[in-house]
């Protein structure tokens, strides 16, 4: 099996993620070489040779994101994206919670990159219990002197505060996400001005993943080199976590090097189908990545072929569904949530989101018409690309793959007036109603 | 065309394009006549990009760009028109109407919609949208704006408006995604400015106008563009009226137009009920019997002239004053100096701009030649550093307030406020919170701060250097005179540290463009015009006077202040600020009228009432005051309206002086008229008439006229205009609003090392120390920002908003004396053996500042007035009755309830 880095500590007996436990496991060594050989620029061009990308959907390159910021600048701010809230993916939650000053040498090592002396943690409000392992985590770094004033004697300084959001799926969206540290409504800005020129506080800003962030101490220690040639070079190098859910045999977090196909992840690692029915359809990416099909399998999960074939690896969510999975309700599925959760900032998504619910639900109650299955693309199509933050275009992502993929199952919703799936259905009254209940529905 | 700093020039539908660098498409577009729709974008916010109705193509972009937040480039090229654009704005309208309730036919937007609109060019008239509307709950919101959620399209604009523009922030969304909506804190009840801006700037009904709902078509009222009648501000508003009724409907304000730019206040949005009031007079009164009874027009006049005529006969021209409200136009001002000085021949003419204005005309006029300001709104906004001293702005000038909020939360300037002052969150904004250093000074004691910086900036060398070389004389005696105040002294007054005084005295002189505001706190306090002559020397000596875009402010109450004496009506000036003792000029007005005028300098308000009681002064002709529902008892003006021989009042209102008159004459409201104001900036503006007058109400300059006329002095003008056109001819060699550089040279030379020193002398002690009452608490008149003296009385709507004065006070002081919000409190004096006391509900506040407490003087009835100190100042008869010291109590049992019933027999 292929190395493992990130996770590296994970299974080590006894390891409890401590400070004592990671110093011994080499913590913040990177950190002190860090300091001795490296001034920023050099730092910025060392992780511009290793190729890392950005985790946190969008697979942005990391150097190329930092040198965006201003030559001239007098405030710089770093934040550590932890909002983790799509469905399907969980895998900063176990990667802060088993390893927490992983992440925390590489904020530091972010920070001290890009000349921030204040980073902030964003982290999902539900994780409560998480929050608490982070926090003492923290106090732990500012008491061994890796955080604060004049770190290891560097003459580096660096804040770091924790920020619990209030659970918002929104505030995981970059923008979102430094409204809401500055305390107003969690709304994703229009962009540009980028945060490079415009974030927290109107002050040049970088916004990194976790695993993004977790990624940089190893990189420092083992050479831009090294990273760049593991996993799938030249594009997509590195190690990557991905989040397998759904009916596989062994959910989990999953380590592997980039470039590995969706079967051996599934099918190697994740044991198979569960009640070994056969495979429907999977999501590669998160609630945001089109469906794809068992005709996928054998696509390489690398950055560049993912998108060629039409889909993406977001933020490594792999929801894997069996035959017995009805995909009108699927998608209906994720619109309830998406519709849940867009903001309401911008209209295509506002709106758009509550339609595509509303007729995707009629369909799945047998109350669809063949004109919305030229209606939901339509819609879809006044959604993407048109609003203020890329959730309008994540919500269009289910309708699309599902009508494109499996158009059948829907004409036959509509022409038999029926879940084809035999999946229990609720009075149409109270399905078609409109959700005014700020539950959700 | 202007010249641009940068130009920019891109391609909008095929058309060459050239702009500032910095502009945003939409703009550009709309600058080469191209409309591209939009919903959130508005001129008075920055951009959200929210409704994303503006979508554009624009080459070497893969997606579509939202015009509202797209600089410009240079090269650029966008298509608005292009197949993937209106497809994109019809994508957008068939989302926005999706779940509209499309109610137009009884929605007052109606007509005036913009959704309308932009459905009608922009959108299929065919929705796709096949499934349920959404139906939001109704629930209560405000008496004075009507919320309907099922019709907001969610721009944003009210909740940015109410941020950006007013700094209030009494709105915001809640809840996400389709179920957002505008609510408050909490959801309670709306309580905020009531400025109305979030109605104005709502572009489809979902909020309106809750006093005029259901009331009106928008096209089928008559819409008048003038000026507001409240305060000095002097903002444009356009008077919507029934013209078969004869009535306001509404008040709305044009987002370009005015110095205002379509910003208003409560009084301009919702205060126009006192147009239409049905207390006004509506036919002339004279007193029959001890009574009032109507009279005929023809008669009354006839009865004014004779009765004048004949005091003039028996005690010469000189027993005859008369006073004008400030709240008059600058033709009516100027007409009626002339019917006093002309027409009748005396010399006794003022207004109510006595009360603190005159304090900043004389000593201004003394310096720089004028009294208006020299800073306009433009240069507030695009000032580095603004001191705001003496006033609580946003109460006093709301608008000038904005103009500062902008200079601090658009430019970044640098907000320095003076006064007994706290931060506080609340339903009012707050200057103090946009202030990174403010001075929270002891009460009273203002004009110390003042003098203190002038000290400052002498010891620490920060005077302009223009100055300091040009005028070397008048440096040194400042010099010399401010050593008379020691810092010890300074600071035990002020509250304040000397090295907080010379931060901002560092800060002041240090900006590029530095504005200094100043108002009634110290204009209408004990001092006032020693205090802006001291303020003129800061003014100098930090260049406020040379430096382009600084200046120095006077803060106006009344509508026209500035325009009534410049127009004459003050006994020391002639028309355009003439010294009534100057030989040549009192010559040339001569030539231009074609008569003699009096010599002699005239009486202020103050003295007429001495003089009154001294039975010197018989007859009385007061337009649109009532110096009787103003001022204290203390200053003895019952005894001196009731020594006159002729009392006559000219008023839209029954006032109580009007009680006591001889000759009542209904006058014209300002809806009703045609004429100009000066607002303080200087700006005359026009004033036009919307409505017919109630009943047989006449303009004020026409009462004038016929008045002349029965005098058998005719003063005949066809119409307002005329006026105006005479005043243009005979001021046309006055100053415009400039510095007159040779009264300043005159003025430096001659400022002599005496008064110098004596306007730097500490004097007897601050005004909390000096107070009379002899309690702990220094108590200050103030001005509210729902009510204008007492005009506003006459508004129903202001009246529901504040119907009574509450004593504020510091929440600290509230709980040492165990008073909650509403409690009754009773104020006491002890002046001597005689004590006087006040029962007034009380309410907390955490911006005024412990030791300090403060009552609006809209509402005299209360009693707190006759707690005041009376005094008059010696250079410009100033009447000085806005503050004392006073102890408190909470009142319980008997006088709480009995002031309650009181208050309820007033009707208030
Ligand atoms: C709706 C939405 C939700 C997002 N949620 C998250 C999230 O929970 N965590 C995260 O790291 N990035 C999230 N992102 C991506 C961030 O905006 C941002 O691209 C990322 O944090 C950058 O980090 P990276 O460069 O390290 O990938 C979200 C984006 C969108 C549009
Ligand atoms: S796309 Fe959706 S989530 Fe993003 S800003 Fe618009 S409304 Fe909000
Ligand atoms: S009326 Fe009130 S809520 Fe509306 S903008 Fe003015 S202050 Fe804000
Ligand atoms: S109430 Fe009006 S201004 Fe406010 S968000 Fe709704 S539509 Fe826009
Ligand atoms: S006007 Fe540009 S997005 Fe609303």
């Amino acid at each position: 099996m292929a190395e493992v880095v990130l996770f590296r500590n994970r299974d080590l007996p006894g390891y409890t993620g401590s400070l004592a436990d990671y110093e011994r496991q080499e913590g913040y060594a990177a950190l002190r070489l860090m300091f001795k050989q490296y001034p920023p620029a050099e730092l910025i061009e060392l992780v511009k040779r290793a190729n890392l990308r950005g985790r946190g959907g969008a697979g942005f390159p990391t150097g190329m994101k930092w040198s965006f910021l201003p030559k001239e600048r007098t405030v710089t701010y770093l934040c550590c994206n932890a909002d983790e809230s799509e469905p399907g993916t969980f895998k900063d939650r176990e990667l802060m919670t088993v390893d927490p000053h992983q992440m925390i040498e590489g904020i530091v090592i972010a920070s001290y990159a890009i000349g921030a002396h204040a980073a902030y943690i964003y982290m999902r409000g539900e994780f409560a219990s998480e929050a608490v392992i982070v926090a003492r985590a923290v106090q732990e770094a500012y008491k061994a002197g890796y955080l604060g004033k004049n770190i290891l004697g560097s003459g580096f300084d660096l804040e770091l505060t924790l920020h619990r959001g209030a659970g918002a799926y929104i505030c995981g969206e970059e923008t979102a996400l430094l409204e809401s540290i500055e305390g107003k409504r969690g709304l994703p800005r229009s962009k540009p001005p980028f945060p490079a020129t415009h974030g927290l506080y109107g002050k040049p800003t970088v916004i990194n993943n976790v695993e993004t962030l977790a990624s940089l101490p190893h990189i420092l220690r083992r050479g831009a080199e090294w990273y760049a040639s593991i996993g799938s070079p030249p594009k997509s190098p590195g190690t990557r976590i991905f989040s397998v859910s759904g009916h596989v045999k062994r959910p989990g977090n999953y380590e592997v090097p980039m470039g590995i196909t969706f079967r051996q992840l599934i099918f190697d690692l994740a044991g198979g189908m569960k009640s070994d029915r056969p495979l429907k359809a999977f999501i590669p990416g998160g609630a945001s990545a089109s469906f794809f099909t068992p005709d996928h399998l054998d696509v390489k999960m690398d950055f560049d072929e993912v998108a060629k074939a039409g889909s993406m690896l977001g933020s490594g969510g792999v929801t894997v569904m069996d035959d017995s999975v009805c995909m009108v309700w699927a998608a209906a599925n994720l619109l309830r949530f998406f519709h849940h959760e867009s903001c309401g900032k911008c209209t295509p998504c506002r709106e758009g989101s509550n339609w595509l619910l509303r007729v995707l639900r009629r369909i799945e109650h047998g109350q669809g018409r063949l004109t919305d299955l030229d209606l939901l693309p339509q819609v879809c199509g006044n959604i993407a690309g048109r609003t203020v933050c890329a959730f309008g275009d994540a919500e269009t992502a289910p309708v699309v793959s599902t009508l494109r993929h499996f158009r059948a199952e829907y004409e036959a919703h509509i022409t038999r007036k029926e879940c084809v799936m035999g999946h229990a259905r609720p009075p149409v009254d109270a399905a078609t109603a409109h959700p005014i209940s700020f539950a959700g529905h | 065309m202007t010249t641009l700093k940068s130009p920019v020039t891109l391609t909008i539908d095929g058309k060459s394009i050239t702009v500032e660098k910095g502009t945003y498409v939409i703009d550009a577009a709309r600058q080469a006549g191209i409309h591209i729709p939009y919903f959130c974008s508005h001129v008075k916010l920055a951009p959200d990009a929210n409704c994303r109705m503006c979508l554009v193509e624009v080459e070497k972009m893969p997606k579509l760009q939202t015009s509202c937040n797209l600089p410009v480039a240079e090269g650029m090229v966008v298509r608005s028109t292009s197949e993937k654009a209106e497809q994109a704005h019809k994508s957008v309208m068939d989302f926005i109407l999706a779940n509209h309730p499309l109610d137009c036919p009884m929605c007052d937007q109606g007509g005036e919609c913009e959704l309308q609109d932009r459905t009608h060019a922009y959108s299929d008239n065919y929705s796709h949208y096949t499934e349920a509307k959404r139906l939001p709950e109704k629930r209560y919101f405000s008496p004075y704006i009507e919320r309907e959620m099922s019709r907001c399209i969610t721009c944003m604009r009210c909740v940015r408006y109410c941020d950006e523009v007013l700094d209030v922030k009494a709105i915001a969304a809640v809840n996400r995604g389709d179920r957002v909506e505008i609510s408050t804190f909490m959801d309670r009840e709306l309580d905020c400015e009531f400025c109305g801006g979030c109605v104005q700037i709502c572009p489809v009904g979902a909020f309106t106008n809750r006093v005029a709902l259901y009331d009106y078509r928008p096209w089928q009222l008559k819409k008048t563009e003038t000026v507001c009648a409240y305060c000095a501000d002097g903002c444009t508003l356009t008077l919507e009226s029934k013209v078969s009724e004869n009535q306001i409907v509404r008040v709305t304000s044009d987002w370009e137009k005015g110095r205002n730019l379509g910003d208003l206040c409560a009084k301009g949005f919702f205060g126009y009920h006192m147009i239409n009031s049905p207390e006004r007079v509506a036919a002339p009164m004279i007193r029959q019997d001890g009574r009032l009874v109507e009279w005929p027009w023809i008669e009354a006049i006839e009865a004014a002239a004779q009765r004048l005529s004949e005091i003039k006969r028996r005690y010469g021209a000189e027993a005859i004053g008369g006073v004008i409200s400030a709240r008059c136009t600058n033709e009516e001002a100027y007409l009626f100096q002339k019917l006093l000085r002309l027409a009748i021949g005396t010399p006794h003419v003022d207004s109510s701009a006595r009360d603190g204005h005159l304090n900043s005309v004389r000593a201004l006029t003394r310096v720089a030649g004028h009294g208006r300001m020299t800073a306009p709104y433009e240069a507030i906004e695009a000032a580095r550093v603004v001191m705001v001293i003496g006033a609580d702005l946003t109460e006093t000038n709301p608008i000038t307030a904005l103009k500062v909020k902008a200079a601090v939360r658009k430019h970044g300037a640098n907000l320095i406020t003076v006064g007994p002052y706290l931060k506080e969150i609340g339903p009012i904004s707050n200057l103090v919170n946009l202030s990174q250093a403010p001075l929270t000074v002891t009460p009273g004691s203002e004009s110390m701060v003042v003098r203190a910086l002038v000290k400052a900036v002498v010891e620490e060398r920060l005077i302009e250097p223009s100055v300091a070389a040009q005028a070397q004389t008048y440096v040194a005696r400042v010099e010399a005179a401010v050593t008379q105040l020691p810092w010890p002294v300074a600071e035990a007054r002020t509250g304040l540290s000397a090295d907080a005084i010379k931060a901002a005295a560092r800060s002041l002189s240090g900006a590029e463009r530095a504005v200094v505001l100043f108002g009634p706190e110290l204009t209408r306090q004990a001092g006032g015009y020693d205090a802006v002559c001291a303020l003129a020397d800061l003014a100098i000596l930090t260049g406020l006077y040379s430096k382009p875009g600084s200046g120095l402010n006077p803060l106006c109450e009344e509508n026209n202040e500035m325009g009534v004496v410049e127009m004459g009506a003050a006994p020391e000036f002639l028309p355009g600020l003439i010294d009534v003792r100057n030989e040549a000029a009192r010559l040339r007005l001569r030539e231009a009228w074609k008569e003699e005028l009096p010599s002699a300098t005239g009486w202020s308000l103050t003295q007429m009432l001495e003089e009154a009681r001294q039975g010197r002064l018989k007859a009385l002709y007061l337009v649109g005051e009532d110096p009787l529902g103003s001022l204290p008892a203390s200053s003895g003006v019952r005894q001196a309206l009731q020594s006159l021989e002729l009392l006559i009042c000219q008023d839209p209102f029954l006032t109580e002086t009007g009680r006591l008159a001889h000759l009542v004459l209904p006058a014209a409201g300002f809806a009703e008229k045609e004429g100009t104001f000066t607002n303080h900036e200087g700006r005359v503006q026009r004033v036009r008439r919307a409505l017919e007058p109630v009943g047989e109400a006449l303009p004020d300059w026409d009462i004038f006229g016929q008045l002349a006329a029965g005098l058998g002095h005719p003063l005949d003008y066809a119409s307002a205009g005329e006026i105006t056109d005479e005043i243009r001819r005979v001021l046309s060699d006055r100053p415009d609003g400039r510095i007159d550089g040779a009264v300043m040279a005159q003025y430096l030379a001659d400022l002599t090392a005496e008064e110098l020193e004596a306007r730097y002398r500490p004097g007897p002690g601050a005004a909390s120390e000096r107070g009379r009452g002899g309690g702990s608490m220094t108590l200050v008149i103030s001005q509210s920002l729902f009510h204008s003296g007492k005009l506003s009385r006459r508004a129903s709507e202001l009246m529901r908003i504040e119907p009574e004065g509450r004593l504020q006070l510091n929440p600290s002081d509230a709980e040492r004396l165990g008073v909650e919000d509403g409690d009754m409190v009773r104020l006491r004096t002890m002046d001597g053996s005689a004590s006087r006391e006040a029962v007034v509900p009380a309410v907390r506040r955490a911006k005024i500042a412990p030791g300090f407490c403060r009552f609006p003087g809209h509402f005299p009835e209360a009693g707190v007035k006759e707690l005041v100190d009376w005094s008059v100042d010696p250079v410009t008869q100033t009447p000085y009755f806005r503050s004392g010291r006073v102890m408190i109590e909470k009142a319980v049992g008997a006088a709480a309830t009995a002031s309650v019933q009181a208050a309820a027999r007033e009707g208030v």
